[in-house]
């Protein structure tokens, strides 16, 4: 019953994800998510590593986001997107469907050599290669980051003109359109004023 | 209705993959991009919790899905990294403006 409810409430999150306007309202969202999750993830008998969830996903990327956020700046535009939304929709359930068929399918299981134990024995005994593999991961993350965030870069002026020329075109687009909107209405407001006129002995 | 455990979770990774895969198509802010990575990461994980569960060899998911932790947070810091100098760069976040192909 509980998972349920959970399950629910972290599709409810993940969807404001989506469709809220300010950044840093989708990094709370995204907190709540990693919390249900980790919650779910405790219900089904993995404690420790639904602390981890809880302490990586809600505590660790939510402030990297306030940070990433405070320095992008905050920005609520929301431009319609390339891909057609009924396509996008198409394209989701489809995959879904196919998981869904591949859910139903019995489970290989592999000779348990886990069976028994801690996790702490699970992943340095027996995923020690799974860890070890990690470092470096995290130490090719770490320098990547820095090497993304010192190097000096400056946008070349053709990139900064294709940016403002897009831009300027993309406003002219909507003016017109306001101009057209604004040219179809004359006859259909002053019609009241021509029956008054006609009515008028 | 009675639903189990396990058909819970089922529920709760397919509805967290398909909200990634339709924000994956759908976004088109840079920082808002890599949360919706993070949710298709959170389905991952469960997916993982949820396999070892039903064979019956939970430690192998759980440590699998520590390192899938691990992962997706590395992937969270670069991808927010790369989304702040592609607002240096391009001065915007828009993934479309962010184009200089020439096609």
């Amino acid at each position: 019953m509980y998972l349920l409810l959970l399950s629910f409430l972290s599709i409810v999150c993940a969807v404001q994800v989506m469709h809220t306007q300010k950044l840093i309202t989708t990094a709370i969202w995204l907190a709540g998510v990693s919390a249900t999750t980790a919650a779910m993830i405790y219900l089904l008998g993995a404690p420790w590593v639904a602390v981890i969830e809880l302490s990586v996903g809600a505590g660790l990327v939510t402030v990297l986001f306030v940070y990433a956020i405070s320095i992008a700046g905050e920005s609520t535009f929301d431009p319609f997107s390339v891909v057609p939304k009924p396509l996008a929709w198409t394209l989701v359930l489809i995959a879904l469907a196919l998981m869904a068929v591949q859910l139903g399918l019995p489970l290989p299981s592999p000779e348990a050599p886990y069976v028994g134990g801690t996790l702490r024995m699970a992943l340095w005994q027996n995923r020690v290669m799974d860890l070890l593999l990690q470092i470096p991961m995290i130490f090719s993350g770490v320098l990547g980051m820095l090497g993304i965030m010192t190097s000096a870069l400056q946008p070349t002026e053709e990139a900064h003109r294709t940016v403002v020329q897009r831009q300027a075109s993309a406003q002219i687009a909507e003016e017109l359109q306001d101009e057209v909107a604004a040219h179809s209405q004359p006859e259909s407001a002053s019609l009241p004023g021509k029956l008054a006129k006609e009515a008028r002995p | 209705m009675i639903v189990n455990l396990e058909s819970a979770a089922v529920i709760a990774v397919l509805g967290l993959l398909g909200v990634g895969l339709y924000g994956l198509l759908v976004v088109r802010n840079a920082i808002k991009l890599v949360a919706v990575l993070q949710v298709l990461a959170k389905s991952a994980i469960l997916a993982m919790i949820l396999a070892g569960h039903i064979t019956g060899q939970p430690l192998l998911g759980q440590s699998l899905a520590v390192t899938i932790i691990v992962a997706d947070t590395i992937v969270a810091v670069i991808g927010l990294a790369l989304a702040i100098q592609a607002r240096r760069f391009f001065r915007s976040l828009d993934t479309q403006d962010m184009n200089t192909l020439r096609g």
